[in-house]
């Protein structure tokens, strides 16, 4: 790698996309010339979040910042910024897989409370009360969820790679919430038929990585570190949440703490830490890619660490490859639907 | 997303779209420098008038100019570049261009000949049609707001209208695509505010989901902060006649066509679509500038004041301020306005207003011509009528600071260059009570029939005109006589008081608060509502005026102060790494090479003067591996310095330039950047076409297609002059 380095980060105008930036601009010395490509659906956002980053940078000299525009849900949107990236850059060291999304449709109040009440810890931890809706497909006639959440990044990843080789790493974001994911249902792979499609996307999430992660390394030279952020206060559920339901959350958070959850980091800068760390203080001797997950956590005092959980399973590297299999094959089918596009 | 650069074939060869005979068209100019675009289909006139190496240029024909031995040093490769750009040169003594890139202008063109049945020649349609598919987004196939822009509404919604009026089936492939495209983002009701007046005025969208647009605010007494007098020209001269086709509810007639066409714009059917739900409807790939809360909530009042409070006296009252308006900047631009947009617009008004055989409407028919431009791709429209003066002045003082013009083979080419300057300055005001300052002995950025003139072109131009009357073989043309009203305009037009004293704004003082910016309707640019402090423009300003300083003591005490303080601004607006953002070309190295410019002219250099360090600083860690510098269209967007894919020759020289006239002691980078520029310089002394290179409210890309020549060629001139002309 050269001494300029180049992060890209999806969605960056979001909570944890953010705050990711900023954390990366805290932990990276300023003699380092750094710059920030953002993605944003439009252009208003993109414009929008530089100008905020380059307020928190305070005058760092060797910044530069770029954006593309960039929609998870259509394969030529990922296949025309891929071939941005591919000429304005002739490497990138960090590429956070931040963007996604789910179809939410808002908030199960009663459902809430009676899990709240029944069982605080739990519930605020793998909360079932988010409501999903079911079915949706994209314009490239996907599971839509599924498209954003996962096959859209290891899309961007594969037409990107040579630009990653050799050292450049992969953040890929999941969720604590994957672990109240339905068992992989290989008649399912696009989720279209599961009632938490997002919750279950980032359980095929973490199943992309075990597939990958050894190969990536081993072949071209790229880690792929899968991080959670913990539990954070970020855009997601922001619209179904009003001033009041978003400081009673606040509240829940911190006393969840209190009671000893390690994952209620509250900010999303806290959230930050796993996949910022992972990007560039992670040692890959010490810090395997492969069968760890790292999350951000937190003690009773809001001091932030980073957690790893190691519970990959036979069952789910034996999923790994299914899910892999299918999505090589969505690759070759984008590829052919953007090649007939373009002609 | 941003388009990759045209690539040959063209698409209008692959898809076998019909092509006028390009040895045919001619371009025909006066002394004053109009520009218009003939196609020839008489033989014998053919034969009499050969095509000129400027007109082969543009349509991408050989040239057949000669080729040079390849250049060793610096200064062999800046002759052989001004013998080339001399080739361009016009018999009436300015250089020409094509002004293309926004891509949001020539629905109104076909509007305006649409509604007033005016049948646009067949030539127009064929290169327009060519024009509109080789400018399509590859892949997509829609428009963005200018040429480089990723597809949006705007752009797909107007420029699919222009192709099916002009012939194009709504089954042929480009429409196809263009179509799919469109409703992909939701269809033409996304559209902002600009396309749907276009729409509505062709009757392919309702009045009623059009925000207002008041010609009523006119009649406001002047010294109301609101009121349209104080806004920046180009705002205020857009929305008058807006106002009055607003007002009027101008529309085109139905007919098969336009019936056909409110089928294809839309997602559902028409008649089903409540226009008045789709006011504040735009789509997010458009925005850059949105709505306001307090602009909601004046245009709805205004939408109720309109439906029941507004007396037939006031409207009629509106109606005849607004027209009388229109009349006096017909009158004041000899018909061809201070824009594209509001010279349609303008000419729509007077047809309804005067009829289709009025002399005024008559004489707004022979004007749209001026706006429209041949090219290899096909033909485009204007950002204005030309670029005539602005070009014409950088290119006579780069010949003056190579120290060219007292070569004999430029001689001609300076006193050509010269005349036109003195037949374009500008010798009558405008009509009393047109909302316009005095223009005596100003230079426009076009031309004097336009009549409008810029901080920075009247500095410039006088800045061309002290160097090229300076040379011994020269004639004076321009005594100072003439040039003092224009010192006397410039000193009218700098800023004082509360609104960035000391700076200067392009085409008028500030008029009106900044404040004004949140009832920006537009959508799509920033910063248009007043005008605003720039530090390019007064840069410029300062730089003309010392020349003037050193040339006469014409008001000498106030000429002082008033470069005093236009420095003290351009010091302030530097932001702490030492860049400063440009607003007029793409972006931080063209405004470095304009504010240490005129910095260096106050004996301010590296040596001396943080400022300049700082400045040349900047400029130095953003140098390319390559030796070069290079800029994208985005930095303007962002605000940022964003680099371009490639170094970009323009880029290259405005650095070189900055740093040589800020004396930075590091030569060897210098060196590398006069090193890449003579390596992309072709065996007949040109320069290729790489990336845009101006820009306009921050949003919005326009080509400047003579920077490639003129900036380089000064840079490799000033290089020679002032370092070594040792062979790089």
């Amino acid at each position: 790698m050269g001494t300029k380095r180049v992060a890209v980060i999806t969605g960056a105008n979001g909570g944890l996309g953010y705050a990711i930036a900023c954390r990366l601009l805290d932990s990276i010395p300023s003699s380092v010339p750094l710059t920030i490509v953002i993605t944003a659906r439009h252009l208003r956002k993109a414009v929008e979040t530089i100008s905020r980053l380059r307020a928190y940078a305070k005058g760092r000299d060797l910044l530069t910042f770029d954006y593309v525009l960039l929609d998870l849900t259509s394969v030529s949107s990922i296949n025309e910024v891929s071939n941005q990236l591919l000429s304005r850059y002739t490497h990138i060291d960090y590429l956070f897989c931040n963007a996604g999304g789910g179809d939410f449709t808002g908030i199960d109040w009663p459902g809430a409370f009676v899990e709240i009440l029944s069982g605080p810890l739990n519930a605020l931890t793998h909360p079932h009360f988010k409501v999903e809706r079911c079915g949706r497909i994209s314009r490239d006639s996907l599971g839509w969820v599924f498209q954003m959440n996962v096959f859209a990044n290891y899309f961007l990843m594969k037409q990107i790679s040579t630009l990653l080789s050799g050292g450049g790493r992969v953040i890929l974001i999941s969720s604590i919430e994957s672990r109240i994911a339905h068992e992989f249902n290989p008649e399912d792979i696009q989720l279209t038929h599961s009632d938490q499609p997002y919750v279950d996307s980032k359980k095929s999430l973490e199943l992309l990585h075990t597939a990958i992660a050894k190969r990536w390394a081993d072949e071209l030279g790229v880690l792929i570190y899968i991080t959670h952020p913990g539990i954070c206060h970020t855009s997601i559920m922001a619209e179904y949440l009003n001033f009041l339901t978003t400081f009673g959350m606040l509240c829940l958070f911190y006393i969840a703490r209190w009671i000893g959850s390690p994952w209620h980091v509250v900010s999303p800068y806290n959230g930050a830490l796993a996949p910022v760390w992972a990007a560039v203080n992670a040692v890959p001797e010490a810090d395997p890619v492969e069968g760890v997950t790292y999350a951000s956590a937190s003690d009773r005092l809001g001091r932030c660490y980073v957690k790893r959980t190691d519970d990959v399973t036979d069952e789910d590297r034996k999923n790994a490859a299914i899910l892999l299999e299918e999505l090589d094959k969505l690759v070759q089918d984008s590829l052919e639907r953007v090649r007939l596009e373009s002609s | 997303m941003s388009r990759p650069a045209l690539t040959r074939p063209l698409r209008s060869e692959k898809f076998g779209l019909e092509r006028t005979d390009p040895l045919r068209w001619r371009l025909k100019t006066d002394k004053v420098g109009r520009l218009n675009w003939a196609y020839i289909r008489d033989d014998d006139e053919l034969k009499r008038h050969p095509q000129t190496p400027y007109e082969k240029h543009v349509l991408g024909l050989e040239t057949g100019l000669s080729e040079f031995p390849k250049a060793e040093t610096p200064y062999d490769a800046a002759l052989n570049g001004l013998r080339f750009f001399k080739e361009l040169q016009l018999d009436k003594g300015l250089w020409a261009c094509r002004y293309g890139g926004p891509m949001f202008l020539l629905i109104g063109v076909i509007a305006a000949h649409y509604l007033t049945k005016t049948p646009v020649p067949e030539e127009w349609k064929i290169e327009i049609i060519r024009y509109l598919t080789n400018s399509a987004h590859p892949i997509d196939g829609g428009w963005g707001l200018h040429s480089e822009d990723k597809s949006t509404v705007f752009g797909t919604a107007c420029n699919y209208v222009v192709i099916r009026l002009l012939g194009m089936p709504p089954d042929h492939p480009v429409a196809v695509k263009a179509r799919t495209t469109l409703h992909k983002f939701g269809g033409a009701v996304g559209c902002p505010h600009w396309g749907k007046v276009f729409l509505s005025i062709l009757n392919l969208y309702e009045w009623d989901g059009v925000n207002p647009v008041p010609p009523d605010l006119w009649v406001l007494p002047d010294w109301v902060p609101v009121h349209p007098g104080k806004w920046w020209v180009h705002c205020r001269q857009v929305y008058l006649p807006m106002g009055y086709l607003y007002s009027e509810k101008v529309k085109a007639p139905l007919d098969p066509l336009l019936e056909s066409l409110r089928s294809e714009l839309y997602t559902t059917p028409y008649d089903s679509i409540d226009f008045s739900k789709h006011r504040n409807n735009v789509s997010e790939i458009d925005i850059y500038y949105p709505h306001t809360k307090i602009l909601n909530f004046v245009n709805s009042a205004m939408v109720i004041c309109e439906k029941f409070f507004r007396p037939d006296w006031l409207k009629k009252k509106a109606k005849d301020v607004v027209v009388d308006l229109i009349r006096k900047e017909n009158q004041n631009s000899d018909f061809l306005c201070v824009g594209p947009i509001n010279n349609v617009l303008n000419a729509i008004v007077v047809f309804c207003e005067e009829g289709p055989d009025s002399k005024n409407f008559l004489r707004h028919k022979e004007r749209f011509a001026d706006f429209m431009y041949i090219s290899e791709e096909g033909m485009l429209m204007m950002g204005t009528n030309g670029v005539q003066c602005w070009d014409t002045s950088f290119a006579l003082q780069t010949i003056c600071t190579i120290g060219a013009g007292d070569l004999p083979e430029f001689r001609e080419t300076v006193k050509k260059g010269l005349e036109f300057l003195d037949n374009s300055q500008f010798t009558e005001n405008c009509v009393p009570g047109s909302y316009r300052d005095n223009r005596l002995g100003c230079w426009p950025f076009s031309t004097k029939d336009q009549g409008y003139t810029v901080s920075d072109c009247t500095a410039e131009a006088l800045k061309a005109v002290l160097m090229v009357q300076k040379l011994p073989h020269v004639e004076t043309l321009i005594s100072d006589e003439r040039i003092y009203p224009a010192i006397d305009v410039l000193l009218s037009l700098q800023n004082r008081g509360s609104f960035s004293p000391g700076s200067f704004a392009s085409y008028e003082k500030i008029r009106g608060p900044p404040l004004l910016e949140l009832l920006n309707p537009a959508e799509v640019f920033g910063n248009i509502m007043v005008e605003y402090p720039y530090v390019e423009c007064s840069d410029s300003v300062v730089i003309g005026l010392s020349y003037f300083r050193d040339h006469s003591s014409y008001r000498r005490d106030e000429v002082v102060r008033a470069i005093n303080d236009a420095v003290a601004y351009i010091k302030s607006e530097q932001d702490v790494n030492g860049g400063w953002y440009g607003s007029w070309g793409i972006c931080f190295t063209y405004a470095a090479m304009f504010a240490i410019e005129a910095l260096s002219y106050q004996g301010e250099v590296y040596a001396n003067s943080e400022v300049v360090r700082k400045g040349c600083h900047f400029l130095a860690k953003r140098q390319e591996a390559d030796g070069g510098w290079g800029e994208s269209y985005r930095s303007c967007e962002t605000l940022t310095y964003v680099p371009h894919e490639q170094s970009q020759v323009v880029n290259t020289a405005w650095a070189c330039l900055a740093l040589m006239l800020a004396e930075y002691p590091d030569v060897e980078v210098i060196k590398r950047g006069i090193r890449l520029i003579m390596s992309r310089q072709q065996p007949n002394g040109e320069w290729k076409q790489e990336g845009i290179e101006g820009v306009f409210n921050r949003s919005c890309m326009i080509e400047y297609p003579n920077y490639k020549f003129y900036f380089p060629i000064k840079a490799l001139g000033m290089f020679a002059k002032k370092y070594s002309n040792a062979s790089l």
